[in-house]
C-alpha cells in the first residue's frame, strides 16, 4: 500500500528535511541502507535509515551523525520511503 | 511545485519524526554524574541524621524528604544514562560496544540498589559507574577527560571533560 508522510526534524539532512515529504509503500524485505517509517516504542512514528537486519532484530540510524540511532524488531518497520517531494523537487531515496 | 501543492492538505497527511532528542545534538554525560553524586549525597545525610538530636517527628520528617530525593536522584541518574546509551552511543567497534554496555549496565544495577537501601557503598558504586560511563562518553567524542574532586560534599572524585 502506498502512503505519503511528512518528515518532522532535522536527524536525517541533508537528505530529508523539515518538512519534506516522502513516498512509501509496504516492504517486502527490509535492507539495510534503505530508509524506513518506524513504529518506535518511545518516540512513536520515526523516520531512519536501516543500518542492520538479523532475522527478526534491526538496527537504525541517521543522516545527521547527532541523530539517534536505536535498535528494533523487524516488526516495527512499517514501509520504506521510497520518492521523497523536497522544495527542490522529486528525488528517489 | 508538488511540494507546494502537497503543502495545501499539510493537515491531512500524517507525519514521522526525523528524531533528535531535542536540543540536538546535545549530549553531555556531566548530567550523569551530577545525578550519582547527589544521589550519594543524599545517603550521607540519611545516614548523619540519627546523630543531629531531631524530634521524632522532625526526625521522621527528614528520612521521608531525603528518602524521596535519594530514590528520585538515582532514578535521574539512570534516566539520562539511558538516554545517552540509547540515543548518542554510537560504539565504533565491538570493543567500545561491550564497554558502553557494561558501564550503563553497572549504572543501572547500583542505581537501582541505591534506591532500594541505604549503603554508602551502593553510591559510590553508582559514582564509579558514571564515571566509566563519563570516560568512554567523552571518549567517544574525542574530547580528553580530567577526574577532580567535587568542591562540595560529599567531595568525591568524578570524571570532567578536560575543555
Amino acid at each position: 500500500m502506498v502512503g505519503l508522510i511528512k518528515v518532522t526534524g532535522v536527524s536525517m539532512a541533508p537528505l530529508l528535511n523539515d518538512g519534506d515529504y516522502i513516498l512509501t509503500f509496504k516492504p517486502r524485505t527490509p535492507r539495510a541502507g534503505r530508509f524506513y517509517v518506524i513504529a518506535h516504542d518511545r518516540h512513536g512514528q520515526i523516520i531512519k535509515r536501516l543500518s542492520a537486519i538479523n532475522g527478526q532484530m534491526a538496527s537504525f540510524d541517521s543522516i545527521n551523525p547527532e541523530g539517534s540511532s536505536g535498535e528494533i524488531t523487524a516488526s516495527q518497520i512499517k514501509a520504506r520511503a521510497w520518492l521523497a517531494i523536497t522544495p527542490k523537487g522529486i528525488k528517489r531515496l | 511545485m508538488l511540494h507546494k501543492l502537497l503543502g495545501q492538505f499539510d493537515t491531512h497527511i500524517d507525519t514521522a519524526s526525523a528524531h533528535c532528542d531535542i536540543p540536538c545534538g546535545i549530549y553531555d554525560a556531566r548530567i550523569v554524574t551530577y545525578y550519582a553524586v547527589s544521589a550519594l549525597r543524599q545517603i550521607d545525610i540519611l545516614l548523619s541524621l540519627k546523630d543531629k538530636g531531631l524530634s521524632d517527628t522532625a526526625f521522621a520528617m527528614q528520612v521521608a524528604r531525603n528518602t524521596a530525593k535519594k530514590e528520585e536522584m538515582a532514578e535521574n541518574c539512570k534516566h539520562q544514562t539511558r538516554i545517552i546509551w540509547g540515543d548518542f552511543m554510537k560504539p565504533k567497534n565491538q570493543e567500545d560496544m561491550a564497554k558502553c554496555h557494561d558501564a550503563a549496565h553497572a549504572i543501572m544495577l547500583a542505581g537501582s540498589a541505591v534506591k532500594q537501601d541505604l549503603h554508602r557503598e551502593d553510591g559510590e558504586k553508582l559514582v564509579a559507574a558514571a564515571n566509566e560511563f563519563a570516560k568512554i562518553f567523552w571518549a567517544s567524542k574525542g574530547v580528553k577527560t580530567k577526574t577532580v574532586t567535587t568542591p562540595y560534599a560529599p567531595n568525591v572524585e568524578v570524571v570532567e571533560p578536560d575543555l
